[in-house]
C-alpha cells in the first residue's frame, strides 16, 4: 500500500513538472547544489553504547515553480540527496563504528508563498516559504565500518576488529530495507531576481516519515531519517 | 484586496514556520526494556508470558532473515496466530474459579504453542525455558524448547562411550583431565595409533583446551631463608592477636599450628634455594619455546616435594575460610597469621600452584604440542564427536595450532538495532597462525556427526579454509554455528533470566561459511559422508569396546593412509 502511494505522488510530481514546463505562464525553473546533513532517527535506549550520528553529504536540487494566485506557487522537481549517517558505540567499544553512505532520488511536491517581494513581478531581494511532502527512491547503500569479531577474541579478554565496506546488496535485501520513502519537507529560499535569472540560495528540512525497514514493526523499533540540505543555486523564469 | 494576499502570506508563513520547528522538537521516548529487566509484573498471564517472549526474539534473534526464507514464516504472522490463543489461557495465575484439570490443559496448551513456534527456529543453539503452572499446590515447573525440537537427532560417537574404545586403540597415550568447576571439565586424549603409528589421534569431550596449557610466571622469586624480615616464631608469640585468645589451651593449640605452617614454609625455602635458579632458567626457555624438555620435567619433579605439601595461607581459600568460620575466637590471629604468610611467601604458593599443572600437563605438551610444532606429526586425526562446543578462546589457544596461514573461514552478523532484520554487514573471520603451530600442512582428518556442535563446528571450517589436505569425515555436524557472549558487546542474543520465570540461551550472531552458505540448522557437510551409527552401534560401543568397529574412524585410517 505504502509502495503505491509513493508511486502514484512519484506520478503526481512529474505530472506537475511537465505541466510546468509547457505551461509558459510564470513559472520558473531553478538548479542548486549543497551539502546535506542527515541523522538517523531510532530508539536505542536498550542497546547499551549505541548511538546514530549524523554525517554529512552531497545535494542538488533541480525545481520547478509554477505561481498558482498572486504570491503562491506550487513547486516540484527531482533531487539526488546523500543521507549520510553512522552507527556508532561509544566508551569502552568505541572502536566500533559503520559509515552509511546513501544516496536518494527525492520528489518534493510543495505549496509555498514569496514573503519578501515576488520575482516574477520584481527585480531584487526574495524571500520564499514552502512546505509539503516529499517520496524518494533509495538508490544506493554504501558502508565502511569496524566490528568486533566473536571468534577472534584475544587472550586479553578482547575482541579484535575488522574494517568491512562495499555496497549494500538491495536484490537479497538482508535487512528488509524499504527503498520508498516518504515524509513531509520544508523550504526556506533567498534569492535575488535579475530579470530572466535569479540567484539563490536555499534551506530544505526533510521529516522522514516511513521506517526504514519494509516489514511492519513494534513502533519503538521503527527507524526514520531526517535530513537538512543547504545550498546555492540560480533560476530562469518562463515568464 | 492586497490585504488580503497580505494575511494570506503572513499565516502561510506562520503555519510552515511552525510546522517545520515542531518537526524539529519530539517528547523524551520510552526507554525499550532490557530483557533482564523486565519484572513479574510484566508477566501477569500467558498473554503476557507470549508478548515478553516474542518482543525478545523480535529485538534479539539474528536468524529472521533466514527463518524468513526457509519456513516462510513471518515473525508478525506468529504473534497474528498465537497471541490470541495464549490470550485464550485464563489460568496462568490459578485463580480459584479454575482447577487442576483446568491449569492442566491450559499448560498443555502453552507447551504444544510454544513447540510449534520454537520448532522451525533453524538455530541449533536456541533454546527456550519457561515456568508453567502446573497445579494450584505447587510451584511452576520449567519446560524447554529448542529449535528442530520435534525432530529426532541422529545418534552419536559420545567422548564418554567412545574413549574406552579408542584408548585401546593408542599408544603413547595421553590422558588429561582438568575440572574447571562450575564450566565443567576437560577430558582430552591423544597418542598414536597402534595400527598406523604415522597417524596421530587427538580428542577431547569440550572445548576448554586453554586449560590444558602451562601458565607460567617469568621468574619464581622466593625469599632467601635467612631474610630477617620473614615471620619468625617470636614474632608469633608476641602478637597480639595470639594473646587476644583467652582460653589458654586454644591458644596453645592455635599457636602450635601456626608454628607448624610456617616451620614447613622456612624448611621449603632452605630446601629451594640451590634448585630455584635452575628451575628459573628453564622456565625463561619454556616462555620462548614451549618445550618441555626432560631436564625441565626433571628438575620440577625435583622440586616438587618440596613444595606440594605446603599448607594453604590463602586467607581467602574455602579451607581457610571454614577454619576461620568455625572457630571465630580463632579468627582475629588466624586472619593476621594468613595474611602475613600470604605477604612473605606468596611467591612460594605460586609455585606450589606451577610446579603442579608442568607436572600434570607435560604429557600432552611433550607428545603432543612440542611435536607437532617440531612437525613430528606427519599425520592428524581430530575427532570432534560428540564434542558439543565450548570456550571461544580456544581458537587463539588450540585451534589455531593447526593453521598455517591468515585465511578467512566464515562471516560473522550481528545486531545493531532493534528491528527484526538490522543486521551489521556480514563480518570475515580469520585464522591466523598460532605461535608454536604446525611448521607446514599435514594431511588431517577432522571427524563429526551430529553432536559436534558450536566450537566444533566453527574449528571444522576455520581448518578447511587452511586447504585440501584437511577434510571432514562423518555425519553432518550439528548446525549450532553461531556463538554466545555477552549481548552488550554485540547488541543481540540474550541469555537472560526474564522476570524470573523465563530464560533464553540465543546467540549474539549469525553466521556464515567461507562459501557464503548460512549453514545453521544443517551443519558442516562432511568431505566424506559416514551414515551415524545405529542403536545396535552406540549399544556395542559401550559394551564391546575391545571389538567395536568405528566405520568412520575406518574412512579416516583409510584416507590418511593414502597421502
Amino acid at each position: 500500500m505504502e509502495k503505491k502511494l509513493c508511486r502514484i505522488f512519484l506520478c503526481l510530481c512529474l505530472f506537475l513538472l511537465g505541466k510546468e514546463s509547457f505551461a509558459q505562464n510564470r513559472f520558473k525553473i531553478g538548479l542548486d547544489a549543497g551539502y546535506t546533513y542527515t541523522v538517523m532517527h531510532a530508539n536505542l535506549s536498550n542497546r547499551i553504547d549505541s548511538q546514530y550520528k549524523g554525517r554529512y553529504g552531497f545535494g542538488a536540487n533541480f525545481s520547478g515553480e509554477y505561481m498558482i494566485w498572486n504570491s503562491l506557487f506550487v513547486s516540484t522537481g527531482v533531487s539526488f540527496l546523500q543521507k549520510n549517517y553512522s552507527y556508532n558505540r561509544t566508551g569502552s567499544r568505541s572502536q566500533e563504528y559503520n559509515n552509511y553512505t546513501n544516496n536518494f532520488l527525492a520528489f518534493p511536491l510543495m505549496i509555498g508563498v514569496y514573503v519578501l517581494n515576488n520575482p516574477h513581478e520584481n527585480s531584487g531581494l526574495w524571500i520564499k516559504l514552502a512546505g509539503g511532502m516529499f517520496t524518494e527512491y533509495w538508490l544506493s547503500q554504501k558502508y565502511d565500518g569496524q566490528y568486533p569479531v566473536f571468534s577472534e577474541l584475544q587472550l586479553d579478554d578482547n575482541f579484535s576488529y575488522t574494517r568491512v565496506s562495499g555496497t549494500y546488496d538491495f536484490k537479497k535485501n538482508e535487512n528488509q530495507y524499504n527503498r520508498f520513502g516518504y515524509g513531509l519537507q520544508g523550504q526556506a529560499q533567498l534569492g535575488y531576481s535579475f530579470k530572466k535569472f535569479d540567484v539563490y540560495g536555499a534551506f530544505n528540512y526533510q521529516y522522514g516519515l516511513s521506517d526504514i525497514s519494509k516489514t511492519e514493526q513494534e513502533k519503538s523499533s521503527k527507524e526514520y531519517s531526517r535530513s537538512y540540505m543547504i545550498s546555492l543555486g540560480a533560476s530562469y523564469k518562463f515568464d | 484586496m492586497k490585504k488580503l494576499n497580505q494575511y494570506l502570506v503572513l499565516s502561510l508563513g506562520l503555519f510552515l514556520t511552525i510546522g517545520i520547528l515542531n518537526s524539529c522538537v519530539k517528547e523524551d521516548e520510552v526507554s525499550i526494556t532490557e530483557p533482564s529487566r523486565y519484572t513479574q509484573s510484566d508477566v501477569k498471564s500467558y498473554g503476557d508470558l507470549f508478548k515478553v517472549f516474542w518482543t525478545i526474539m523480535d529485538q534479539n534473534y539474528n536468524y529472521f532473515y533466514e527463518q524468513k526464507r526457509q519456513d516462510g514464516r513471518d515473525w508478525n504472522a506468529v504473534y497474528k496466530e498465537y497471541y490470541p490463543k495464549f490470550l485464550a489461557l485464563k489460568t496462568y495465575n490459578k485463580d480459584t474459579q479454575f482447577n487442576d484439570q483446568d491449569i492442566q490443559e491450559d499448560r498443555k496448551k502453552a507447551i504444544q504453542y510454544f513447540t510449534d513456534i520454537i520448532d522451525p527456529i533453524i538455530d541449533r543453539h536456541f533454546t527456550f525455558s519457561v515456568l508453567l503452572p502446573s497445579s494450584k499446590g505447587s510451584d511452576n515447573t520449567q519446560v524447554d524448547f529448542n529449535g528442530g525440537m520435534k525432530t529426532k537427532r541422529n545418534n552419536i560417537y559420545a567422548f564418554d562411550n567412545k574413549k574406552t574404545y579408542i584408548q585401546n586403540k593408542l599408544e603413547n597415550e595421553y590422558n588429561l583431565i582438568i575440572s574447571l568447576g562450575l564450566n565443567g571439565t576437560l577430558d582430552l586424549i591423544g597418542g598414536r595409533l597402534k595400527s598406523n603409528p604415522d597417524i596421530h589421534y587427538i580428542s577431547y569431550n569440550t572445548f576448554l583446551v586453554f586449560a590444558s596449557e602451562i601458565n607460567l610466571k617469568d621468574k619464581y622469586i622466593i625469599p632467601a631463608p635467612d631474610d630477617k624480615n620473614l615471620l619468625t616464631i617470636a614474632e608469633i608469640d608476641a602478637s597480639k592477636e595470639l594473646n587476644m585468645i583467652e582460653d589458654l589451651s586454644e591458644r596453645k593449640k592455635a599457636r602450635d599450628e601456626a608454628v607448624d605452617i610456617l616451620k614447613q614454609y622456612q624448611a621449603s625455602l632452605i630446601s629451594l634455594a640451590l634448585e630455584i635458579n635452575n628451575f628459573n632458567n628453564h622456565v625463561s626457555i619454556f616462555k620462548t619455546t614451549e618445550v618441555v624438555s626432560d631436564t625441565f620435567l626433571d628438575v620440577t619433579k625435583k622440586i616438587s616435594p618440596n613444595v606440594e605439601k605446603l599448607p594453604d595461607i590463602d586467607p581467602n581459600s574455602l579451607v581457610n575460610i571454614f577454619k576461620i568460620g568455625l572457630q571465630p575466637n580463632q579468627a582475629p590471629f588466624l586472619n593476621w597469621f594468613f595474611a602475613r604468610m600470604q605477604k612473605d611467601y606468596t611467591g612460594l604458593n605460586q609455585l606450589q600452584v606451577d610446579v603442579k599443572q608442568i607436572i600434570n600437563k607435560a604429557p600432552f605438551y611433550q607428545k603432543f604440542l612440542n611435536p607437532l610444532h617440531k612437525g613430528d606429526i606427519k599425520k592428524l586425526i581430530i575427532d570432534l564427536r560428540g564434542n558439543g562446543g565450548g570456550a571461544v578462546i580456544d581458537f587463539r589457544v588450540f585451534v589455531e595450532r593447526f593453521v598455517t596461514k591468515n585465511a578467512v573461514w566464515g562471516y560473522q552478523r550481528t545486531k545493531q538495532g532493534n528491528g527484526r532484520f538490522n543486521y551489521t554487514p556480514w563480518v570475515p573471520m580469520q585464522a591466523k597462525p598460532h605461535q608454536f603451530a604446525l611448521p607446514a600442512n599435514i594431511p588431517i582428518v577432522i571427524l563429526t556427526d551430529k553432536g559436534s556442535a558450536s566450537m566444533s563446528e566453527m574449528s571444522t571450517m576455520m581448518l578447511k579454509s587452511q586447504g585440501s589436505q584437511v577434510i571432514s569425515i562423518g555425519d553432518f555436524s550439528a548446525g549450532a554455528t553461531a556463538g554466545l557472549g555477552l549481548s552488550d558487546d554485540f547488541n543481540g542474543g540474550s541469555r537472560d533470566n526474564v522476570a524470573g520465570v523465563m530464560r533464553f540461551y540465543m546467540p549474539l550472531m549469525a553466521t556464515k561459511d567461507i562459501n557464503g552458505n548460512v549453514i545453521e540448522g544443517i551443519g558442516v557437510k562432511p568431505d566424506i559422508y559416514v551414515t551415524p551409527p545405529t542403536d545396535a552401534e552406540v549399544a556395542a560401543m559401550k559394551s564391546s569396546p575391545s571389538t567395536f568397529t568405528d566405520r568412520v574412524m575406518v574412512e579416516a585410517v583409510k584416507h590418511l593412509s593414502s597421502k
